[in-house]
């Protein structure tokens, strides 16, 4: 059985469609990279599988470990192995970093069959897991996310999924607004979490990012539809020819 | 209005030949009770107040008690109005229980005349020059009665040239009560006050009180009025900066479901130059309750340097709620900054998809973005004991908040260092 299988998915947001027929199947271990230009459903497609209710699926299905995941409401999800790194995380004042992230970890531990980590536990975890992205541990003590860099937020993110241990990660433009130093870090945590029973999606707009991180396939997304498929190669094919190659090769059907 | 009943004929008992207070219930008596064509209760509907007949004593106490645990605080508990010595700490120096005939707020509107006409038992607190209070006085006020009833308290502290206190008001109120709270402080130069007040009721009681401050130069009050419960809670909040560069912080937080009505009606006077005022009020809004804010900002001539920052948020969590904010501005000076801004809407749906699409159950996020909105408020609460009781107040009252762990959520009042 896949990890993830993404079958004819179609979503739009208020009335318009925006993926038009996604077919996606994820092995554990794998890592498949999503390149697209802007606009062309990369974020939806994430946000849709995570469970964002902006969006409504019309069409198609997607399955996690053989379940059914659109029945599911975005934190059953999480808790099932789904974790999607935002491109754009969200502040939350008043809510504070360590308490938000203790409650997730429990709940996802819950899910799991695992005891709830007390606060002892959930700081030695924390202090492992927070160099893997270089993590100031004392930005957890500010409200989520709230006044932290660009380069912050993103660490923050795949900080936050060393802390869950999902089994499907989709990164979305997790590299964007970062500088190479700040690249190379997040690119080595999200390595480290690489491992032969977890799957991830890895969104990007530029093929730079996949120098660090050494996709098995490349998917090129054109306005919510998967226009090219290939191996590693297609993302330096892209770099150099641009989008407009890829565009113009399905607005003429080959 | 003038036909003999229990209330009238309790009223004038208590008034005994008092000349303020024969004024106050003098101006209660002709005024009567305000109408919706009255600015200051135009979203308010007294109708339910009209010819009750209340009797002044005879309350009990409440079957459970106001729950507020203040380490080192000084406790005076009174009943329906009225000192219950037994119940109480042993009253420490300058602070005293006995008639006052002065009043900073003195006409304010009817709750404040007809407390000021009521209330034989004032509790006053007076801080020497230089003393600072060591502990934060804790009044306890409990009423319950079956019978309708009206529990007149009043507090006049004031605040001698560069002292210190930190006074909290918990007010508990069970069945037909109309409470009418009149808080007065008077803070000298340099001097420096913490009040709040914390209210809890039943869905049939009302608390309509007042909260006056008066600041000299340099002092620096900051009072808050939390209501949790009751009917209709109404606070009233009239604060004069007197001398220059005093500085005044109010706020509020109001959380009200079922019917209920929460109402502010705050107004501030910048009466000497270069002061501070700074305005926060906030309400959460379920089921069909309402709420009303109405802040009034006036800077008198000569009032140059002022700065004053007025905020009223509110969070509706239903459909049927709803909130009123009106701000008013009336400037007699230059060089003055007067900002307000208001907001009404629902809990950050990004936000919440976030925090779910972290594992978290929607009963959780939805009161951990309450506690997020409220914390601002709960966040400045002295002394810091107060901000956890008042969390775990409103965490009761918020579906899934016994989820949530009120000594960790604030960011600020966590306890288990890193
Ligand atoms: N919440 C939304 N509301 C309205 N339009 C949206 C929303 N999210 C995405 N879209 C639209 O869907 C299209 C795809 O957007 P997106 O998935 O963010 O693209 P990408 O991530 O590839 O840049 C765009 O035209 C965008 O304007
Ligand atoms: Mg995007």
């Amino acid at each position: 059985m896949s990890l993830l299988e993404i079958r004819n998915l179609h979503a739009t947001v208020e009335g318009v469609e925006i993926l038009k027929g996604i077919d996606l199947t994820i092995e554990a271990g794998s890592v498949h990279s999503i390149m697209g230009p802007n606009g062309s459903g990369k974020s939806t497609l994430a946000k849709v599988l995570a469970g964002d209710e902006v969006y409504e699926v019309t069409e198609g299905a997607v399955l996690l470990d053989g379940e059914d995941l659109l029945e599911m409401e975005a934190d059953e999800r999480a808790r099932s192995g789904i974790f999607m790194a935002f491109q754009y995380p969200v502040e939350i004042p008043g809510v504070s970093t360590k308490y938000f992230l203790r409650a997730a970890v429990n709940a996802v531990r819950s899910h799991r069959g695992l005891d709830p980590l007390d606060a002892v536990g959930f700081l030695k975890m924390v202090k492992e897991r927070a160099p893997m992205v270089d993590l100031d541990p004392t930005l957890l003590d500010r409200s989520v996310n709230e006044g932290f860099s660009g380069g912050e937020k993103k660490r923050a993110e795949v900080f936050q999924m060393a802390m869950l241990e999902p089994s499907m990660c989709v990164l979305d433009e997790t590299d964007s607004g970062l500088d190479i130093d700040a690249l190379k870090v997040v690119a080595d945590g999200v390595n480290a979490l690489r491992s032969p029973d977890r799957g991830f999606v890895v969104i990007t707009h530029y093929q730079r990012l996949l120098e660090y991180i050494v996709p098995d396939h490349v998917h090129v997304l054109v306005d919510g539809r998967i226009a090219r498929s290939g191996g590693k190669e297609l993302a330096f094919e892209l770099e150099e020819k641009g989008y407009s190659w890829i565009e113009q090769g399905s607005a003429c059907g080959c | 209005m003038t036909t003999m009943t229990r209330f009238a004929d309790a009223l004038m008992a208590a008034v005994n030949g008092d000349e303020g207070r024969e004024a106050a219930l003098a101006r209660f008596n002709d005024r009567g009770w305000p109408t919706r064509r009255d600015e200051a209760f135009r979203y308010l509907d007294l109708r339910p107040l009209h010819g009750v007949d209340w009797a002044l004593s005879g309350a009990q106490r409440a079957d459970e008690c106001v729950g507020l645990e203040l380490p080192g605080a000084i406790t005076l508990v009174f009943v329906g109005g009225r000192f219950d010595e037994a119940a109480s700490d042993p009253m420490p120096e300058g602070v005293s229980i006995g008639n006052c005939h002065d009043s900073i707020a003195a006409d304010v509107d009817p709750f404040t005349d007809l407390c000021l006409a009521a209330c034989d038992q004032t509790l006053h607190i007076k801080i020497e020059a230089e003393v600072s209070l060591s502990g934060p006085l804790h009044i306890v006020h409990e009423t319950r009665s079956d019978e309708p009833m009206l529990s007149a308290q009043r507090c006049v502290i004031s605040a001698q040239a560069n002292s210190s206190c930190v006074v909290v008001e918990s007010i508990r109120l069970e069945g037909n009560v109309l409470c009418t709270p009149v808080t007065e402080i008077s803070a000298a130069p340099e001097a420096r006050v913490e009040f709040a007040r914390i209210i809890d009721g039943t869905e049939d009681a009302w608390c309509c009180g007042t909260i006056a401050v008066r600041a000299e130069a340099d002092a620096v009050v900051h009072a808050s009025a939390i209501p949790f419960g009751g009917c209709v809670n109404r606070t009233r909040l009239e604060s004069t900066l007197a001398g220059e560069h005093a500085h005044v912080d109010l706020r509020g937080l109001g959380v009200a479901g079922g019917n209920r009505h929460v109402e502010t009606v705050l107004s501030v006077r910048h009466a000497a130059p270069d002061c501070t005022s700074n305005m926060l009020f906030k309400h959460v809004l379920g089921d069909t309750a309402r709420a009303s804010f109405t802040g009034r900002i006036n800077v008198d001539e000569g009032a140059h340097g002022t700065d004053a920052v007025q905020t009223s948020r509110n969070m509706l969590l239903s459909d049927g709620a709803k909130a009123w904010s009106r701000p008013q501005l009336e400037i007699y000076a230059d060089d003055v900054k007067c900002t307000h801004g208001s907001t009404t809407g629902r809990p950050d749906a990004e936000a919440d998809f976030y925090l779910r699409a972290r594992g978290i159950d929607p009963g959780t996020t939805a009161s951990l973005l309450v506690w997020a909105f409220a914390a601002e408020v709960l966040d400045e609460l002295e002394p810091s004991a107060l901000r956890v009781q008042a969390a775990s107040r409103l965490l009761d009252q918020l579906p899934g908040g016994d989820k949530l762990d009120p000594t960790v959520v604030a960011p600020d009042a966590e306890p288990d260092a890193t």
